[in-house]
C-alpha cells in the first residue's frame, strides 16, 4: 500500500514514514525542502527496500501542489491514506501580526490542507478502505495570548476533519484526527515545558497500528485529554491569570 | 531549535554553559545564527572537549543520520555524518560489507570518527578512519556548502580528516567499505604476566595475521610483573553465516555530565583490584577460544558500559599515547616505575599495534598504542604531567581527543605537525568561524 505523507521530512512525519516503510509500505513524502526529502528518500528506500517518491512544495502555495500530487497518484496507483503531520508556528504568530505572516500560518496549518484533501478526495472516493489522518494540538484548546493565528488554525483543522468524518463517513473512507501535546521535536527543542515530551517515535508507531480504527479523535498521550476537558471548562478569569504567569 | 545547556566533555572534566541548535533541515544549517564561532558535535563522546567551547554555538548534527546512497559494485556509501557507527554498521552488515575502523562503541558518530580520525581493532594494519574516507560535504559557514577529495578541495579535505570539526560542519561522507566474508569472530582469550609479555604477543598477533589484537591491563597489579593481565585476539572466520540483525539492544551510555553516572566513584585502590581480579578469574573459567558476535567483538563497550559507570559523575582521566616501536620497551620501563613512584592509581592499561606515518594533528605512527584510565581526581591529576613528560622524553604523540587537560606545550613538542596545521587553517578560514574548547586551549 501507498500513504502520502505531508509534512514528512522532519519530527513526528519522519517518524511516521520510517514507520509506514519499516511495515513495506510504499511512500509519497511532501515537504518544502527538496535536498531533506532526497535524503529521507534515498534512506528509506535503501533500508527497507520500499518505493519512495519524494515532492517538494509549500503548503502556503497548496493549489499548485495538490494539483502535482494528484496527477502523479492518479498515474501511480493511488494511495491508500494521507496523513497531514504538518504544522508550523512562528515567535512572532501575535494578534499584531503581519498579513503575510499571518496568512502562511493560516495556509499551512489549515487552508492548504484543506485544499489538498479536496484535490485528492475523488480519488479516495473511487476505492474502499483510506483513511485521512490530521494532526491538531493541545495549544488549540483555549485561545491564547502567544501562538494566537496558529492555534486558531488548528482548532478550525479540527472542526473540519469532524466535519470531513461526517462526509465521507458513508464512503468507507476512515477519517481520524489526534490532538498531541508536547512533542520532542524542533518546535519544542530547548523549551522549558512544564509537561513531558513525548516521542515522535512512539507516536507515530501509535498512529500506524491505528490507521485502520475509526475512532475519530484521540490525544497523544491521552492524559492530555483530561487535562484539555478541564481547562475548557476554566472560567475567563483563571486562563487569565494562567497565561499571565506562563507568560512571565 | 536552540537550548541552553551545560554540556560536559566524557571524561568529566571540561564543563560549560552553551548554546547548542539541533538542525532538522538542510536550511537550518544555512541559517545558523551566531555572533561568534560553531563547533560540530555529533554523538558527544569525545573525551575532550571537543564539540563545544564558552562563546560557541554548537550544531547537533543528530537528526542528520541518513543514508543518502550506496553502490555494492564499487563497495561505497554516502551518508549524513550524523549517522551513528552502529547504525551504519548494521546497514552494510546486512549488504555483506564491513568498515575496518571502528572504535568500539556503536553511539559515535560517522563526522566524529572523521574529526577525530578514529582507529579500530587493528590500525597497525587498517590504519585510521581515513582510509576508508573518499569524500566530503561541509558546510562553512563563510564558505558555504564544499565538496572535498583527494582530488577537489584537497587541502581541506586534509585537514578536515582528524581536524576537530575546525574546518566546518561535516554533513556528508563517502566511504569505501570492504567485503565481509563471515559473521563470526572466534576469539582468543590469552593470560598475561606483565605489560612486556602483552607487547611479544601483540607483535604475533600481527604476524599471525589476525583481524584484532589488542591487551588489558590490570591497572593494580605490582607484585610479580607490573601489568597482569589478557592477550584478545582474533578473526572473523571466513565462510559463516551473518546472522540479522547485526544490532542487538544494550543499555546506552549517554554522554556527560551526569545522566546514568554514579554520584560516588567505585573505582579506586582495593575495589580497583577486587573487580580486576574477579574479571580476570571470569576469563579464567571461560573457555579460552570462544566465538563472539560481529556486534560484540566490535563494540566492546555496548556491553561494558558499567566499565564507565563506575567512574562515576566526576568522571576519569585517560592517557592514550603512540609510542614509537624502538622506544616502546623503555617506556613501558619507564611507566612502571612512575606508577610505582606515584602511587598512581591506575585501573587498566591497554596496548594495541599501531601503524601509519603521523601528520598534522592525527594520532598515527609507527608503534604501539598505550592507553591508561584512572578515576578523576587529585591523585590522579597529579599522574598527568607525569604521563606529559614521558610522552615527550619518548618521542610519543599523546591523543587529543582522550584528555580534556592536555596542555599546549605538551602538543607543541610532541607534534611537530601542530604549527602547519594552524597555519593552513587560518589560511582557509581566517575569521576562525569554528572552535571549541579544545582548539582555544591547543591552537588559537
Amino acid at each position: 500500500m501507498r500513504f502520502a505523507i505531508i509534512g514528512a521530512s522532519a519530527g513526528l512525519g519522519r517518524a511516521l514514514a520510517e514507520r509506514l516503510a519499516s511495515d513495506g509500505h510504499e511512500l509519497l513524502l511532501v515537504s518544502r525542502d527538496q535536498r531533506d526529502l532526497d535524503a529521507q528518500a534515498s534512506d528509506l528506500a535503501l533500508r527497507f527496500s520500499v518505493k519512495v517518491i519524494a515532492l517538494a512544495g509549500d503548503l502556503a502555495s497548496a493549489e499548485p501542489l495538490a494539483r502535482r500530487m494528484h496527477d502523479l497518484l492518479k498515474t501511480s496507483g493511488g494511495c491508500h491514506g494521507l496523513l497531514f503531520p504538518v504544522g508550523f508556528s512562528s515567535d512572532d504568530d501575535t494578534a499584531m501580526g503581519n498579513p503575510a505572516a499571518s496568512r502562511r500560518l493560516l495556509d499551512v496549518n489549515f487552508h492548504g490542507i484543506s485544499v489538498i484533501v479536496g484535490e485528492l478526495l475523488p480519488l479516495f472516493l473511487s476505492c474502499d478502505g483510506r483513511v485521512i489522518v490530521g494532526f491538531g494540538s493541545v495549544a488549540a484548546t483555549r485561545g491564547r495570548g502567544v501562538n494566537v493565528i496558529y492555534s486558531a488554525a488548528k482548532r478550525a483543522l479540527q472542526s473540519y476533519f469532524e466535519s470531513l468524518r461526517h462526509v465521507l463517513g458513508g464512503h468507507g473512507i476512515i477519517v481520524q484526527f489526534y490532538i498531541p501535546g508536547y512533542l520532542d521535536t524542533g518546535q519544542t527543542y530547548g523549551r522549558s515545558l512544564k509537561l513531558p515530551m513525548a516521542s515522535p517515535v512512539a507516536f507515530a508507531d501509535r498512529v500506524v497500528r491505528r490507521l485502520p480504527v475509526d475512532f475519530g479523535t484521540a490525544y497523544f498521550p491521552w492524559w492530555w485529554a483530561p487535562i484539555c476537558a478541564v481547562v475548557r471548562l476554566m472560567p475567563w478569569a483563571l486562563i487569565r491569570r494562567l497565561q499571565l504567569r506562563t507568560d512571565q | 531549535m536552540y537550548s541552553d545547556c551545560e554540556l560536559v566533555s566524557f571524561d568529566g572534566g571540561v564543563r560549560a554553559q552553551v548554546r547548542v541548535h539541533r538542525p532538522s533541515a538542510y536550511r537550518n544549517i544555512e541559517q545558523a545564527a551566531t555572533d561568534g564561532p560553531l563547533i560540530t558535535r555529533g554523538g558527544g563522546y569525545a573525551y575532550a572537549a571537543a564539540s563545544f567551547g564558552e562563546g560557541s554555538l554548537t550544531l547537533d548534527m543528530s537528526q542528520f543520520d541518513r543514508i543518502l546512497s550506496f553502490d555494492p559494485e564499487s563497495g561505497t556509501i554516502e551518508v549524513e555524518a550524523g549517522m551513528t557507527l552502529g547504525s551504519l554498521l548494521a546497514f552494510v552488515v546486512s549488504k555483506s560489507f564491513w568498515l575496518n575502523q571502528i572504535p568500539g562503541y556503536p553511539g559515535i558518530t560517522v563526522g566524529g570518527a572523521i574529526a577525530a580520525n578514529v582507529h579500530g581493532k587493528n590500525p597497525a594494519r587498517d590504519g585510521t578512519f581515513r582510509e576508508s574516507v573518499l569524500s566530503l560535504t561541509l558546510f562553512h559557514a563563510a564558505h558555504g556548502w564544499i565538496t572535498a577529495s583527494k582530488d577537489a578541495n584537497a587541502d581541506l579535505f586534509d585537514l578536515t580528516l582528524g581536524g576537530y570539526g575546525l574546518t566546518g560542519t561535516i554533513v556528508k561522507a563517502t566511504l569505501r567499505l570492504e567485503r565481509l566474508d563471515g559473521g563470526e569472530v572466534m576469539t582468543e582469550f590469552r593470560p598475561l604476566e606483565s605489560m612486556s609479555s602483552g607487547l611479544i604477543q601483540l607483535k604475533e598477533a600481527v604476524t599471525d595475521g589476525c583481524d584484532f589484537a589488542y591487551t588489558w591491563h590490570d591497572g593494580s597489579s605490582r607484585r610479580g610483573g607490573f601489568g597482569k593481565g589478557l592477550l584478545v585476539r582474533g578473526s572473523i572466520e571466513p565462510g559463516t553465516s551473518i546472522s540479522l540483525p547485526f544490532s542487538r539492544a544494550f543499555r546506552k551510555l549517554h554522554p556527560m555530565p551526569t545522566r546514568g553516572r554514579l554520584p560516588v566513584t567505585i573505582w579506586g585502590g582495593w575495589r580497583t583490584a577486587a573487580i580486576n581480579a574477579t574479571y580476570m578469574a571470569a576469563a579464567r573459567v571461560l573457555p579460552s577460544k570462544r566465538r563472539v558476535s560481529l556486534f560484540d567483538s566490535t563494540f566492546p563497550f555496548a556491553s561494558r558500559s558499567m566499565y564507565f559507570r563506575l567512574y562515576g559523575s566526576r568522571g576519569l582521566l585517560e592517557s592514550q599515547l603512540v609510542i614509537p616501536a624502538d622506544k616502546i620497551l623503555a617506556f613501558v620501563a619507564a611507566l612502571e616505575q612512575a606508577v610505582v613512584e606515584h602511587s598512581a592509581p591506575l585501573v587498566m592499561l591497554s596496548l594495541k599495534a599501531m601503524g601509519g606515518r603521523q601528520t598534522l594533528l592525527r594520532l598515527e605512527g609507527n608503534g604501539f598504542l598505550l592507553a591508561l584510565n584512572m578515576p578523576r581526581g587529585p591523585q590522579a591529576l597529579a599522574f598527568m604531567p607525569v604521563m606529559d613528560d614521558l610522552a615527550t622524553r619518548f618521542d610519543a604523540f599523546p591523543s587529543l581527543i582522550k584528555d580534556s587537560r592536555l596542555p599546549r606545550p605538551v602538543v607543541e613538542r610532541c607534534y611537530p605537525g601542530l604549527e602547519e596545521f594552524g597555519r593552513r587553517l587560518r589560511k582557509f578560514d581566517p575569521g576562525g568561524s569554528y572552535a571549541s574548547e579544545l582548539s582555544r586551549r591547543l591552537l588559537f
